[in-house]
């Protein structure tokens, strides 16, 4: 059993061993990607348009679970779980 | 859990990012590519990983080995990217794209560790090139991985079971000698 084990992770090194990147490192790339001057204002209309989509999910579940108890509220409702 | 420290002579990632970048990139892109098996966007997601290492380099703390931080680094990005391109599969746009990691399989003849870590989940894959192949402690397996080291324990016993039998199966028989062969 432990030969067997020591077989596969010889095996398993040979293996990984022999995988090479085909470009070598490029520290200027590296660089200018992490600072990419876009990333910044995309993560953050990201964010905040995720967060007005789970802010409007809640306040619709809120409907359909108290939907008779605000006016209209059953009306809403209806619209909302036929959505589905 | 054995608390592991920076050695004095380790690079420090804040004045010699651009040595350390240099000397841990083929280990970096090794692990990456045993996660997403697949050698151009391990390549990618390898530069990702420093880009991300290098913005974050003021905040790394010498309570564990620069090279464990990096892994650390490179293993969440490598899984955040499985799981963005699990997210792109399912966009109507996108469905003439492979379904899985079976197209990996079929694409060409694999040597037959790779087909046999094709077979392992991602976090299985990350357990065994960290402990097998970078021969971290499974404690610093488990501090890379952020999870208990029974946990590491457990993912690797999983892990080496399912590739013995994989690369014991009657049609990996061809691969195995091949890949002995190859490796010596």
């Amino acid at each position: 059993m432990a030969d067997e084990h020591d077989e596969l992770r010889q095996a398993l090194s040979g293996a990984i061993g022999a995988w090479h990147p085909a470009h070598g490192p490029d520290f200027r790339h590296l660089v200018h990607r992490a600072h990419a001057p876009w990333r910044q204002p995309i993560a953050k209309a990201s964010g905040v348009s995720t967060a007005i989509l789970a802010l409007l999910f809640a306040l619709a579940m809120l409907v359909v679970m108290f939907g008779p108890a605000v006016p209209d509220g059953a009306e809403l409702r209806s619209h909302l779980v036929s959505g589905l | 859990m054995a608390e592991s420290t920076a050695s004095p002579n380790e690079l420090d990632p804040v004045s010699q990012f651009p040595l350390l970048y240099q000397r841990e990139y083929s280990a970096v892109y090794r692990t990456v590519r045993a996660i997403v098996l697949d050698a151009s966007e391990a390549e990618d997601v390898t530069q990702d990983s420093f880009a991300k290492a290098y913005r974050a380099r003021a905040r790394y703390r010498p309570t564990a080995p620069v090279g464990a931080w990096l892994h650390r680094i490179a293993v969440n990005t490598a899984l955040s990217h499985l799981r963005r391109r699990r997210l792109a599969r399912l966009l109507p746009a996108r469905l003439f794209q492979p379904a899985d990691d079976r197209d990996y399989l079929r694409s060409e003849a694999r040597d037959a560790c790779e087909v046999a870590l094709a077979e392992l989940s991602p976090q299985l894959r990350a357990a065994v090139v960290l402990q097998y192949f970078h021969d971290y402690s499974r404690e610093e397996t488990a501090r890379i991985l952020g999870i208990p080291s029974g946990t590491v324990a457990s993912r690797t016993a999983k892990a080496m079971a399912l590739m013995r039998v994989k690369m014991t199966s009657p049609e990996q028989i061809p691969l195995v000698v091949s890949s002995l062969s190859r490796h010596g």
